[in-house]
């Protein structure tokens, strides 16, 4: 019997490890997802495609849950008293899914990329501040910047656009197919349309509060299904175990099974209508007036999201501590028709909108859009495009307006920059106003929140004033997924992040 | 006409008859229930078409945000959609579309592909062979993909959409009527109307043409059903009728995404798709059970 016992007990824990480790470790999350376009992070500007680097990428910095700073590839950081030196330690201890050492040059050769001008990178104005990147050692690295900028942290802990790529991605080029980054997954296969495939990085730095090697996943299997019912159906049906978007029209339905989870949480982001400036009679601030007192952002919003959305006049959320909640256009075609006519326009004219098949709320908004214009003689046409030939389209500029999203927005320097400084890559209006070009610069450099808070109050004046973007509304962030998928939380930042999930 | 011998009544042209078979015809029409189920309906379309828009309790257009998603009542027979237009004045306003573009593109389809089987029936030879090898290379390619592929080369509307309807039936127009003047081009009458030194048009157009219109009546009806179908088809790709204008299969697809909230918003406007097709399919089958010498009962 005394032999017997610590066998058993030995038994007994055998068992228990083994169904613990069975619980979390191993397995394929398969996840409806969209198509991302492009999967260079310095090239793409789109949504679907920075949630896909989300699982390779990784940044120096990087916020909680709580947005609250905390280290990643960093361990930690000086800034000097000036304010113009950011010294970060970094780890010794990453590799890259190619198994290849991490150190503070693939720091320097990311960076130094992203803001080479040519790369064009849309996303350089994330970090525009930064004059030189120096090497100290493997292990140390030096920004030194050319003004004062106090979102810098925060630029460099924003996801995928500034995550580290590994050089020989770029050599080979790989890099928009499949980049090389020390996050917890790597890129096996990428079939444009079909499905990008994941493998568990092997040399993942990562752990859990065990010690367990992190991710628990095998393996994530990103299905491309542009449909958002189809999207629904897969779920309940078991298709897939999570999906990046649910139709909000069948959210009661989620919400009332048992084998279903339906994740919200409010996301830092606005759709609005794209002005492009350059095009008659909308290059005339008062037709764009017109447009925005014409409009009821109420029924867009409800026929959009179904509710979900919170209907908008300006960019930030009215939960953010950034809110100005600023508010002049309350629907009055009075208004609008003075305008009009002042603008020598009052019989109306034709109009395009361009709406995307990817996301299927853009296509409702602008239905609405169309018959809220209608009574003012302003004939809009839809022109509903696939997203890689939307995007295409409204690089060129070759639109009169569009209905789009930002996302991922958590500074108020990233409601407006990129947006509508002057000459800016992602400025698709073709906007250009030196006294918000004056104050977006100022704005990176206050310190005091209270001042910030000022100039951020006037930036987001002139701009709703000019009416270069038709602001609608704040959307919710929502995704669901089956009963089965555990540590996994829909996150206050909108990134999408399956470090931690397993299944059971 | 002085020399017309005896034997020449003998080769009377059964286009020539007089009024004795219209009659005869009219008669047997009136007796063939499908036929007559099929006359009804497309009589009904019709007249929906003309007069839908006087008969609409609601502008088809008009959005109504408190009444989003409603199920079908005495104030929305029909329902109403997502953004709470009226279903029932939709499906009627889309009677005008699918018909309009039925019509219009059975109206090219047949002019085009019947003068090409008339042309290729008559004359023979080498023309024959150009014109129906044509042909067949469009009857490769199935209807609906040929469609699209049309629609992305002229780009997206209801115009386009008419143009590539047209485009995949005029073969099938071409081949029915070739095969029809086939079997008249080697009639007494034609060959004496030959022998009369009449032109070769005038003889296609007065003598073949009159005799082979059967068929062709059969399957211009036929066509409109899968024109209504293909309309429908092209509009639920996104290609077709474009928003707000209610097409049925613009409404079919968007109803798609609310299936399980409102199967209304897919229910009538598939109702009317089906009922318009199977009207135009009966005409067409007791069409071709009255008219065709075959089945003839006489």
């Amino acid at each position: 019997m005394n032999r017997i016992r610590p066998f058993l007990v030995t038994l007994a824990a055998l068992a228990l490890l083994g169904a613990a480790w069975a619980q979390t470790r191993g397995g394929t999350l398969v996840a409806a997802w969209a198509n991302p376009v492009g999967l260079d992070p310095h090239a793409t500007s789109a949504y679907y495609s920075y949630q896909t680097l989300q699982q390779v990428l990784e940044t120096l910095v990087d916020f909680d849950n709580e947005q609250n700073m905390v280290p990643k590839l960093a361990e930690s950081w000086t800034v000097s008293d000036d304010g113009l030196t950011y010294t970060f330690n970094l780890r010794s201890d990453v590799q890259f899914s190619n198994g290849r050492g991490f150190t503070a040059d693939d720091v320097k050769y990311t960076y130094d990329r992203l803001l080479d001008p040519d790369t064009a990178s849309g996303n350089a104005w994330r970090l525009g501040a930064i004059d030189s990147i120096e090497v100290v050692d493997d292990y140390t690295v030096v920004f030194n910047l050319n003004t004062v900028n106090t979102g810098f942290l925060g630029k460099l802990a924003s996801g995928s656009p500034v995550g580290i790529i590994a050089r020989e991605s770029v050599e080979d080029g790989t890099i928009d197919t499949a980049p090389v980054g020390t996050g917890p997954f790597k890129i096996t296969d990428y079939q444009p349309g079909t499905v990008v495939m994941l493998e568990r990085n092997e040399f993942y730095w990562g752990t859990d509060a065990n010690g367990t090697q992190l991710p628990y996943l095998d393996a994530l299997e990103l299905r491309i299904i542009p449909d958002d019912s189809v999207k629904r159906s897969a779920l309940v049906s078991g298709d897939v175990d999570w999906t990046i978007t649910v139709p909000p029209q069948a959210l009661a339905e989620l919400d009332a099974r048992d084998d279903v989870v339906v994740d919200r949480s409010a996301a830092p982001a606005y759709w609005y209508i794209g002005v492009n400036t350059e095009r008659a009679p909308l290059d005339d601030v008062r037709v764009r007036q017109a447009i925005s007192y014409a409009i009821d952002r109420g029924q867009i919003t409800e026929a959009a999201t179904f509710g979900t959305g919170v209907p908008t006049q300006d960019p930030i959320p009215s939960v953010s501590a950034w809110a100005f909640d600023y508010a002049p256009y309350e629907q009055n075609l009075a208004q609008a028709q003075a305008l009009l006519e002042e603008a020598g326009v009052a019989d109306g004219f034709d109009m395009l909108i361009m709406p995307t098949t990817e996301y299927e709320e853009s296509i409702r908004a602008a239905q609405v859009i169309q018959a809220q214009l209608a009574p003012l003689g302003i004939n809009v046409t839809l022109d509903t495009r696939e997203w890689a030939d939307w995007l295409d389209t409204q690089g060129q500029g070759n639109y009169d307006t569009f209905v789009c999203s930002w996302n991922v927005l958590l500074d108020p320097d990233d409601f407006f920059y990129a947006q509508h400084k002057t000459g800016e890559v992602f400025n698709f209006t073709g906007y250009t106003n030196p006294t918000v070009d004056d104050l977006l610069d100022r704005g990176r450099q206050e310190t005091e929140f209270a001042d910030r808070y000022a100039i951020y109050e006037q930036i987001n004046r002139e701009i709703v004033n000019d009416a270069v973007y038709i602001y609608l509304y704040n959307p919710g962030n929502i995704q669901a997924y089956a009963a089965n998928v555990n540590g996994y939380t829909a996150r206050g930042d909108q990134t999408i992040r399956f470090v931690s999930t397993y299944l059971d | 006409m002085s020399v017309t011998t005896p034997s020449m009544r003998d080769v009377q042209e059964p286009a020539d008859r007089g009024r004795r078979p219209v009659v005869d015809f009219a008669r047997r029409f009136v007796r063939h229930r499908l036929a007559m189920v099929g006359t009804t309906i497309v009589l009904l379309l019709v007249f929906v078409a003309a007069f839908g828009r006087m008969v609409a309790p609601y502008d088809p257009l008009a959005m109504d945000f408190t009444a989003l998603f409603a199920p079908p009542s005495w104030a929305h027979p029909f329902g109403t959609d997502e953004f709470g237009r009226d279903i029932f004045a939709r499906v009627l306003y889309g009677a005008r579309i699918s018909l309009q573009v039925a019509f219009i593109a059975v109206g090219i389809s047949g002019t085009a592909g019947v003068l090409l089987g008339l042309v290729a029936g008559f004359l023979g030879g080498w023309i024959d062979e150009l014109v129906m090898r044509f042909m067949d290379v469009l009857f490769a390619f199935p209807a609906v993909l040929l469609a699209i592929t049309v629609m992305a080369i002229l780009g997206r509307g209801v115009g386009n959409a008419m143009v590539a309807i047209a485009i995949v039936y005029i073969p099938i127009f071409a081949r029915v009527t070739r095969g029809a003047v086939l079997s008249v081009r080697g009639r007494e009458y034609v060959t004496a109307a030959r022998a009369l030194g009449k032109s070769p048009f005038g003889i296609m157009l007065r003598h073949v043409l009159p005799n082979a219109i059967g068929p062709i009546i059969v399957q211009t009806s036929l066509s409109l059903a899968f024109a209504i179908l293909a309309e429908a088809a092209l509009s639920y790709f996104g290609l077709g009728t474009q928003p707000p204008d209610p097409s049925w299969g613009r409404m079919l697809s968007e109803g798609r995404g609310f299936l399980q909230q409102a199967p209304w918003m897919g229910i009538f406007p598939g109702l009317a798709i089906m009922v318009s097709v199977m009207g135009f399919n009966f005409l067409g089958d007791g069409l071709r059970d009255l008219l065709d010498p075959r089945t003839n009962r006489n």
